[in-house]
């Protein structure tokens, strides 16, 4: 049986250093004082910065422009009407009675990478790590991975050895409980179950399970539920409520073509495997060879049609795939901040509604 | 139909005529309060028009020929938790006013007590001023509570007939380290009643009043500390005026937590100590007021945390303008 592995103290020191030195500088700035010029670029104070697609999605949300409005609005009537859009909702947010917005750049591409409303709803590195330790400690965790990518976003995977739970009747289903936190420019400070699958040492970041928890400001009051939370999580075993019963779905429910092509495309976006390297964890080309026998041509499937074929491949199968490919080292280079991005998706997976949950087979 | 201005309508009015029609409102007023048997208002002291220029002579300060004795700022301690509370050095502070508001229940008379008779036990000269319950009331409180049995009080309900503002001050005369008033409105309320004074006027006789003994205006020349229990509103808001607030070292909180229906203070004014921090306490035991000390380090740490984010932010701050070459230059001494 693979072995729950931990980091050495030596190990998390040397990235919580590397953590430290990547925490991304937040500056609170006038909201007069800013002019969007287009999707990738704003003016402030003459000087032109550069914003990626996150920071420009944080000034869309701060004037009320949903994202989907934008684009259509983009299509029919051109960049230059969409910025005089954008600038004039600032005036109106300002009119309001907000004055100010917090800009979060990363120093070394000089890139902004989120904008919030007030610098205070992101917390830095350091203290992210001074009260994840202080979490780590109370609840005797072991970090199993610590990562930090290029924008500072630090991820901290830890298991208690001591809970460890399987499920009823189900053999391989056993699970070490811990908790995953997370610290990015746009989520913010985020403790979510983090599930460790004993027989693959496949781990799995529950961050859609109803248990994650959002730390958006560091006062008394927020804390205080931040740890009564916290200690709920503990007295179950860091075991997430309906956890068993969405297992027990996903092992019979077979995913759509929709759900694999979905898997398979994320997996492929964030390492470098090829599509027949990913056949061992996401069988699309087998699949797809199946329906081609059958004269079936998934090709010109639309998005309901593939949500509405079922392949050969169970959910669960399909959620273990993705955590092994996200887990293990298999050879392919992919961005260990990217392995929890993978994690977290298979959560996801998890617990959203299955595509085929409602399909009835049919006499005719 | 055209408008038609009104000027050239009709003749505005004189002066003398404006003097004329505020003279008989002036005889009109005075005589409704004769007939009510009311003093006239040039002789009631509460009926202060406000002050032209400055009541007093008007002196400037130079606070470095104050002189005060060092003893005057050693705070008064309870030996309990709730001393975090009041001042950063722990314990009531002197000469100060503190007024305490919060939901009915909470525990405002038992907490102001607990501290009373923690402080009597201690050696300091306390004085309880009941104007909202009786001796038969606060004989249940001592049941549970045997230490508030030690308290000097002074209930005012049994003075009905006398005038109250003689029955306060004597009471107050020979000086006292700490006053405890239940409730402040309702004091106001005797001595507005009695005396027929306004709500500003009796209030203002209160604040003098406490304002005096702080300054050691007393027998002893105590340097006496309020605590008053202050009415809300409905929607929690303190009820009082811009003096009585200025005249307010700190504003103290009881309420009961939401999630977990406990009970906590809180200053949200405080000039001696610190603001937001809350100390929960439990009124299930009997004997002493119990307080949450763990808690209470909880807020602190997260005090501290969110200081240092504080502070961390100003630095990115500056760490942006150098970045983007915001940084003002300092051209100083070129």
């Amino acid at each position: 049986m693979p072995k729950f592995e931990t980091l050495s103290q030596n190990i998390f020191d040397e990235r919580a250093r590397t953590a430290i030195s990547k925490t991304p500088i937040r500056k609170e700035i006038s909201i007069k004082d800013v002019e969007i010029i287009n999707d990738t670029t704003l003016k402030l104070e003459d000087h032109q910065i550069k914003m990626n697609k996150d920071a420009f999605k944080g000034i869309c949300k701060i004037v009320g422009l949903p994202v989907g409005f934008d684009k259509t609005f983009t299509a029919s009537f051109g960049d230059k009407a969409r910025q005089q859009l954008i600038n004039r909702l600032k005036v109106a947010v300002q009119a309001k009675g907000s004055t100010t917005l917090s800009l979060v750049v990363n120093p070394d591409t000089k890139e902004i990478i989120s904008v919030q409303k007030d610098p205070r709803d992101l917390i830095s590195n350091a203290t992210f790590l001074d009260t994840t330790s202080k979490i780590i400690n109370k609840y005797g965790l072991e970090v199993s991975d610590f990562s930090v990518n290029s924008d500072g976003a630090v991820v901290v995977n830890t298991a208690s050895p001591k809970n460890v739970w399987g499920i009823n009747g189900l053999q391989d289903e056993e699970f070490y409980g811990g908790i995953s936190f997370t610290n990015s420019p746009n989520g913010g400070f985020m403790v979510s179950p983090f599930l460790h699958r004993l027989v693959c040492a496949n781990g799995i970041v529950g961050k859609t399970f109803e248990e994650s928890l959002s730390l958006g400001q560091m006062d008394g009051f927020s804390m205080e539920k931040f740890w009564q939370q916290l200690n709920q999580l503990a007295e179950r075993g860091f075991r997430p409520q309906n956890f068993e019963n969405r297992i027990r779905l996903a092992i019979n429910t077979r995913a759509s073509l929709f759900e694999l092509e979905n898997a398979h495309d994320w997996m492929k976006s964030l390492s470098d495997a090829d599509n027949k390297e990913l056949e061992a964890w996401a069988p699309l080309h087998s699949t797809r060879a199946k329906f081609h026998a059958s004269s079936i041509d998934t090709i010109a499937f639309t998005t309901a049609q593939k949500k509405g074929a079922k392949t050969g491949t169970s959910v669960w199968d399909l959620i273990n795939g993705v955590t092994h490919f996200a887990t293990h080292d298999n050879g392919f280079k992919i961005d260990d901040y990217d392995r929890r991005r993978l994690q977290v998706e298979a959560s996801r997976m998890l617990t959203k509604d299955f595509d085929m949950a409602n399909f009835v087979p049919s006499p005719f | 139909m055209a408008y038609k201005e009104p000027n050239g309508l009709r003749k505005p009015m004189s002066d003398e005529a404006k003097a004329r029609i505020a003279e008989a409102v002036r005889l009109a007023a005075a005589k409704k309060r004769e007939e009510q048997g009311l003093p006239p208002l040039s002789q009631v002291g509460s009926h202060v028009p406000p002050p032209a220029f400055i009541e007093k002579p008007l002196e400037l300060v130079r606070m470095s020929g104050q002189h005060f004795s060092p003893d005057l700022f050693i705070p008064m301690k309870t030996g309990k938790p709730v001393d975090l509370m009041f001042t950063s050095e722990g314990g009531i502070p002197k000469a100060c006013n503190f007024m305490l508001i919060g939901d009915p229940g909470v525990g405002k008379s038992t907490v102001s007590l607990d501290i009373l008779s923690d402080l009597a036990a201690n050696g300091y000269r306390v004085l309880f001023i009941s104007a909202e319950m009786t001796r038969i009331d606060l004989y249940g409180y001592v049941q549970r509570y045997p230490k508030f049995g030690e308290v000097d009080i002074l209930f005012t309900g049994e003075y009905c007939d006398s005038n109250p503002k003689t029955v306060i001050e004597s009471a107050l005369k020979p000086g006292y380290d700490v006053v405890l008033i239940d409730s402040f409105a309702e004091v106001q309320e005797d001595i507005k009643e009695v005396l027929k004074l306004s709500t500003a006027g009796s209030e203002k006789w209160l604040i003098d009043l406490m304002i005096s003994h702080n300054l050691g205006g007393n027998d002893r020349k105590s340097h006496t500390t309020f605590i008053a229990i202050q009415q809300v509103t409905k929607g929690g808001v303190f009820v009082g005026s811009n003096k009585l607030k200025h005249n307010t070292t700190g504003m103290l909180e009881l309420r009961y937590d939401q999630a977990t229906g406990s009970q906590y203070m809180m200053f949200n004014k405080n000039r001696r100590g610190s603001v937001n921090k809350r100390m929960f306490y439990s009124l299930s035991a009997t004997g002493d007021v119990e307080y949450d000390v763990k808690r209470f380090n909880n807020d602190e740490n997260a005090r501290e945390a969110l200081s240092h984010e504080r502070t961390l932010i100003e630095s990115e701050g500056n760490a942006f303008d150098t970045l983007f070459g915001f940084a003002k230059e300092d051209n100083d001494g070129l």
